[in-house]
């Protein structure tokens, strides 16, 4: 997993296959259980919802869609579900980093991803 | 035996496998909409029974249900699930409901409830192929057990 900082932030890349692939430069973010996509995103790549789940955060909780895909990063592929988010950004949470050893240096902003 | 549990006993079972009773005092602030009063066969029983502790549950089960629905229904009208699908998904989180208190043990796992059955895991991943390995691609719901809107770390000390 190659890790980039932009404004502040951490971003990856992940590919998300389901019957057509697209990559997204996700935010890496700790705080979320699950990966996501924008909700729009899952109908362009013709996914399609197998089940919904409860989900919570700071500003409140909501039912969201689970859709089954694979992701892929760099060569690592992950058979699993992703929420579809009502935001615009792509989100990789704990489901996925979970799998990865990380060294973040906030202060000079070098991010490196190890596979466990 | 109360009135209340004469209406319960009068209305059962029904072809959807649940129902929802609510008192007429409750139901007046609940609006409910008709389509699923008649899809769900929801029962209006008079002020009488209305402080029966069973009635609050109800209730409850009631908020969290229109609120799964029409979350799906949102996505239905986007072409993103069929209708089947959001009724199975209704019916395993009716089926959650009535059975949450068998999950107390579990707290902080995630359960997948499909095809009537509750499959238990440390993650969805984990929980949702236990569930694939039994059901295959039925639709599902998903909870995590004990799930609260506001991360413990922000609770009051």
């Amino acid at each position: 997993m190659i890790l980039q900082f932009r404004n502040g932030c951490l971003y990856t890349q992940v590919v998300v296959i389901g019957k057509s692939q697209r990559q997204f430069e996700a935010l890496v973010d700790t705080g979320s259980v699950k990966t996501g996509i924008p909700l729009e995103e899952c109908r362009n790549l013709g996914l399609r919802a197998s089940g919904a789940e409860r989900t919570a955060g700071l500003y409140g909780e909501d039912y969201l869609p689970l859709f089954d895909c694979r992701l892929k990063i760099n060569e690592k592929i992950f058979e699993t579900q992703i929420i579809g988010l009502p935001i615009p950004i792509p989100i990789v949470g704990m489901d996925v980093l979970r799998n990865y050893r990380l060294i973040i240096d906030w202060k000079t902003q070098i991010g490196e991803a190890e596979e466990t | 035996m109360n009135p209340f549990d004469t209406e319960i006993e009068n209305i059962l079972p029904q072809p959807l496998g649940f129902t929802i009773v609510i008192s007429s005092d409750l139901f007046s602030s609940a609006s409910i909409p008709r389509i699923l009063m008649e899809k769900w066969n929801i029962s209006v029983v008079g002020d009488n029974v209305s402080q029966s502790h069973q009635i609050h549950e109800i209730t409850d089960m009631w908020v969290s249900l229109n609120s799964l629905y029409e979350s799906l229904q949102k996505l239905r009208e986007k072409g993103l699930i069929e209708e089947e699908t959001v009724n199975e998904i209704l019916g395993q989180k009716v089926i959650f409901e009535e059975r949450k208190d068998e999950l107390i043990e579990y707290l902080g796992k995630v359960v997948v409830v499909c095809n009537g059955d509750f499959f238990i895991g440390d993650t969805l991943d984990e929980a949702r192929n236990r569930a694939k390995e039994r059901c295959g691609n039925k639709p599902y719901y998903s909870e995590t057990i004990g799930l609260i809107d506001i991360p413990s770390m922000f609770s009051p000390i």
